[in-house]
């Protein structure tokens, strides 16, 4: 900063320097000789030269940004531009200073000495006729006063008598002889004022030789000026001064007569435009505005002309050398005398660099001004203060933006000591931003203030500016919501790894396996449970996708995969279960549950996680849902078999109603048959209904049931049906012994056995046949078989279906084959049917049940497997 | 009522008690209403595609339909029936105990004429199969 202060204190420009303590600390050359004046030390508001300066500074220092520096007149005159730490750049192209009169050196005397000779006696000024007289070598040494006029001796201050100068005043100016006598010698005219010490008067002199033929005779007409010379005396001495700055400064300067036709430019003006001064003074200069420019031009200068008013304005001028346009400054005052204009004083200031760059400077401003205006995030600029020994003892807020305010509550902060806005902020934040101020490094921190609100913040602060620069600028935003998150996952991270550990104690066989993969290298690793749960052995991971795609069963794939991309894009917890086809065939699910770690950029780095074995869950889901599939189709089933009687009720009783009001008493009684037959079928189907849930339910414990026992119980109590049927029921001893349910066990072969009469016999049949056989390893098969009509094919497994008849009812509910199937899955076997093997027509049913090897019993028939599972009958002596 | 002929129903119902409700019904609406009865899906289709033993039947006029049928659901009598070019002018309506909305949206994906769920009233089943009579009596453009 300093570096730059030096540097624009050597620039052209008018410029100075305020302190933070609003004194003027430093003016360049430019400018101290643009006013005459030591600034330097003066406060700003003192500098009454430029009106809104002290405005100018002000608004820099509180927004950080440059702010127009106007004059009294409310024209551009300058740009002040805040450094930091207070201090503020004034740069003033427009000079700052007052243009004065210059001399009207361009007066000529035209008129003849012959009319002189006629006027001078009645002229106020003075007026004499002299006589050189010249030394040795010729030079005019002296003068003889030969003729005066009656105004002579009041202009002159002393009366002439015929004398000589020298005789007057012996110490009169040698000049004065000189000027004379190159009058004399050469014949022109010529015209001064000059000063005579002798008579401490000011003489504005007209001179010119009397006769042509060498004569030594000048006539003299004079005024005394010493009173106008004495009140000029200040402002002359400025008006050199400009003269001299406006060539140093190369600005145009110029002047106008009071209607505005330009009557000097300097050098500058006439270098600028390319033209002669003769040729600008008689053409003037508005064709080299830019045409955009010429409205406003034209009509602040008619304004200035008409009123008498400052001009300033700022304009574009072609440049004749390369032409091109570049913007000034222009500005010109009013020389009033008597309350009459009498000249224009005007100067052009090339101020296109800087406007540019300003506009630029603007621009550039203006983007990151709204960048850091529209950020959530917090920044300022801090100006450090130290102690003594040079530590970081506190910093001044410089720079704000509404994000501060966003993060930190606080407002209104520029200007003022971080100790001041918040009185308990940690130290730790003072020495951080003093360290990067100190050594240039920057730093990023994630770290906590207590002081505002406890909130964690990530900060970044890096210096503005060379080493000498106190400024800091800090970024930073709250990151506690991010902590929060974090800090819930370090939570998540820790019950993993403890459930993980909770289970490998209790799945110690091997159940439950952990994994890493490392996403980059796309490398799984993981321990022995997991190979073993995968069915794997570690070298068989090659990549990921081509593993699962090996292993996975083929349904459950694209889910999986979908899910892991999914994971990786967007999230981090990662959770499926799919199923694995094993080498060896077994298919086994898997629940996989993982958690994806990021690097820096958020790119996933790692997923590490679980597998466990989840088969008998999802066995069990699988076994639920069928459950609740039944259990709908029940209750539909249910709500229309219960109604069908229902309906039927009703509509006879109707019926009953109006046969008896007809007086028709044997049709009313067959309605009433009918209600009552259809009570009775609706109380059986309700007591059926109870049965099969039951059925479902927990049975009593399995005990040892004699299935020989159990059968000629109920052959014994179904005898009279069969007979009434007109059929046979024939029990192939001995039948053997399960573990079971006995009671509901009963319940299964009551049902197949109603079964056998009603559709059996009641289809055409004679013969009912309850039989045993062993199957495959240890199971028994009991055996109902009938010679009716059988089951066709299509609707054998459907008649384990609930409600489920193959004909219009034949005094059956629909309920007894599915209480058969319901009874045979809860005790582990199943229940079927197939074709008895008969003639056509009367092809028979035989309906097996089989009891897994588990639930037979020692003693049972057939003890040793038959291979082809199917009974020879050998051992199983027909029944009587 | 009625100058029309009488009109010819197919009951598709395997509850005895229920055909022989809406016989009556259909027979108080008009006497020489001809019902012909089957008990279960596939004797209605013999019926109405004269098959087997059932080769001379006579198409009839309307087909009154359970759902819940032996063998062959209603909803598969249903669907044959309208996807026959010959049959599938025939009105069916369908006439069961459910009021189950999953079975009239499949009725109606099948084609169903109409959907009726036999009441609890007989007044209003007699009053049902008469405006059941009467409309296809009258309207049925084939008749």
């Amino acid at each position: 900063m300093r570096l730059l202060t030096a540097a624009l204190l050597s620039a052209p420009t008018p410029l100075l320097v305020v302190d933070a303590d609003d004194r003027v600390g430093d003016v360049n050359g430019a400018l101290a000789a643009a006013c005459g004046l030591d600034l330097v030390g003066r406060p700003v508001g003192a500098l009454n030269v430029l009106g809104s300066l002290g405005a100018a500074v002000k608004e820099a220092r509180r927004t950080g940004a440059p702010a127009a520096v106007e004059d009294d007149a409310g024209a551009a005159a300058g740009v002040a531009t805040p450094l930091g730490g207070g201090r503020v750049l004034v740069v003033l192209p427009g000079a700052a200073r007052r243009e004065t009169p210059e001399t009207d050196a361009k007066a000529t005397l035209r008129e003849s000495t012959e009319r002189y000779r006629a006027l001078v006696a009645s002229l106020d000024q003075g007026f004499c006729v002299i006589e050189m007289l010249y030394d040795g070598d010729g030079r005019a040494v002296d003068y003889r006063f030969v003729e005066t006029n009656a105004a002579f001796e009041t202009q002159a201050g002393f009366g002439a008598d015929g004398r000589t100068m020298r005789e007057i005043a012996p110490g009169h100016e040698q000049r004065w002889f000189d000027l004379y006598g190159d009058v004399a010698r050469t014949g022109a005219p010529a015209r001064f004022e000059e000063h005579a010490e002798a008579f401490g008067r000011w003489y504005d002199v007209h001179a010119t030789r009397l006769i042509a033929d060498g004569s030594a005779r000048v006539a003299v007409l004079f005024t005394d000026v010493t009173a106008r010379k004495q009140a000029d005396a200040a402002l002359r001495a400025s008006e050199t001064q400009h003269r001299f700055l406006s060539e140093s400064l190369q600005q145009q300067v110029w002047t106008a007569l009071p209607d505005g036709a330009l009557d000097y430019v300097n050098r500058y003006v006439t270098a600028y435009f390319g033209r002669s001064a003769e040729a600008m003074i008689g053409a003037g200069w508005q064709d080299a505005v830019h045409p955009d420019d010429l409205p406003t031009v034209a009509e602040r200068w008619g304004h200035a002309l008409r009123t008498g008013e400052p001009y300033r304005t700022e304009f574009r001028l072609l440049r004749a050398a390369d032409q091109t346009y570049r913007w000034h400054l222009g500005r010109a005052d009013a020389l009033v005398e008597d309350g009459r204009i009498v000249r224009w004083f005007g100067a052009n200031v090339d101020v296109h660099e800087q406007t540019v760059a300003e506009a630029a400077l603007r621009e550039r401003e203006a983007r990151y001004r709204a960048l850091f205006d529209s950020l959530d995030i917090g920044f300022f600029i801090a100006e450090m203060a130290y102690d003594a020994d040079g530590a970081p003892v506190d910093y001044r807020y410089v720079e704000a933006n509404p994000g501060f305010t966003a993060q930190t509550g606080q407002a209104d902060v520029v200007g003022r000591l971080v100790s001041e806005v918040i009185p308990d902020i940690e130290p730790k934040w003072v020495q951080l931003f003093g360290r990067v101020a100190t050594t240039g490094e920057p730093a990023r921190v994630v770290d906590d203030a207590e002081s505002i609100g406890g909130a964690w913040f990530n900060v970044y602060a890096a210096r503005v500016g060379g080493r000498e620069s106190r400024l800091v600028a800090v970024l930073f935003y709250d990151v506690s919501e991010q902590r929060r998150l974090l800090a819930e996952r370090d939570v998540a991270l820790e019950q993993l790894c403890q459930s993980e550990a909770r289970h490998r104690l209790a799945l110690e066989g091997g159940a439950m396996g952990t994994w890493e993969w490392h996403i980059p290298e796309d490398r799984l690793e993981g321990d022995d449970r997991v190979y073993r749960l995968w069915g794997a052995q570690p070298g068989d991971v090659e990549s990921v996708a081509t593993f699962y795609a090996r292993i996975v069963h083929p349904d459950d794939l694209p889910e999986l995969t979908q899910g892991v991309a999914r994971t990786l894009a967007e999230e981090d917890n990662y959770s499926s279960e799919f199923r694995i086809v094993r080498s060896d065939g077994h298919v086994r699910w898997v629940a996989n549950r993982g958690r994806v770690v990021r690097d820096d950029d958020g790119a996933p780095a790692r997923m590490f996680g679980l597998s466990y074995d989840v088969t008998e869950r999802r066995e069990a889901e699988e076994a639920l849902r069928r459950t609740n599939a039944e259990m709908e189709q029940f209750a539909y089933t249910i709500s229309h078999d219960l109604k069908s009687p229902l309906v039927t009720i009703t509509g006879f009783l109707g019926l009953l109603k109006g046969q008896l009001a007809a007086g028709r008493p044997e049709r009313a009684a067959e309605s009433a048959e009918r209600v009552l037959a259809a009570a009775g079928r609706m109380s059986r189907l309700i007591d059926d209904l109870l049965h099969l849930s039951r059925a479902g339910r927990v049975t009593d414990d399995p005990a040892p049931v004699d299935l020989d026992a159990v059968v000629r119980s109920l052959a014994d109590a179904f005898g009279p049906r069969v007979r009434a049927a007109g059929g046979t029921l024939e029990v192939h001893a001995p039948l053997g012994r399960v573990s079971a349910d006995g009671r509901r066990l009963g319940e299964v072969v009551e049902n197949l056995l109603a079964n056998a009469v009603t559709y059996g016999l009641g289809g055409g049949g004679t013969r009912i046949v309850v039989r045993a056989e062993r199957a495959r390893g240890r199971a028994l098969r009991l055996i109902v078989e009938d010679d009716g009509p059988g089951v066709p094919e299509a609707y054998r497994d459907k008649v384990f279906e609930l409600f489920q008849q193959l004909d219009g009812g034949g005094g059956g509910t629909g309920v007894g084959l599915a209480l058969v199937a319901r009874i045979m899955a809860v005790m582990g076997g199943r229940a079927w049917a197939e074709s008895a093997g008969g003639p056509a027509g009367h092809e028979g049913a035989r309906f097996v049940l089989e009891f897994p090897g588990a639930a037979v019993l020692d003693g049972s028939p057939g003890a040793a497997p038959n291979p082809l599972g199917r009974s020879t009958g050998a051992g199983l002596p027909p029944a009587p | 009522m009625t100058d029309a002929s009488p009109l010819h129903v197919l009951l598709v119902e395997d509850d005895d008690d229920h055909a022989d409700l809406t016989r009556f019904a259909l027979e108080a609406h008009d006497a020489r209403t001809r019902v012909d009865r089957v008990a279960d899906g596939d004797a209605a289709l013999d019926v109405l595609f004269r098959r087997g033993a059932h080769a001379a039947a006579e198409r009839p006029d309307l087909v009154l339909l359970d759902l819940n049928l032996p063998r062959r659901s209603g909803l598969d009598v249903l669907e044959e029936v309208k996807a026959d070019p010959d049959l599938r002018r025939i009105p069916v309506v369908v006439l069961t105990t459910s009021g189950d909305e999953t079975d009239r949206a499949r009725a109606y994906d099948r084609y169903a004429n109409s959907y009726i769920v036999k009441p609890a009233s007989f007044d209003t089943f007699q009053a049902m199969i008469h405006d059941l009579g009467e409309y296809w009596g009258c309207w049925n453009p084939l008749h």
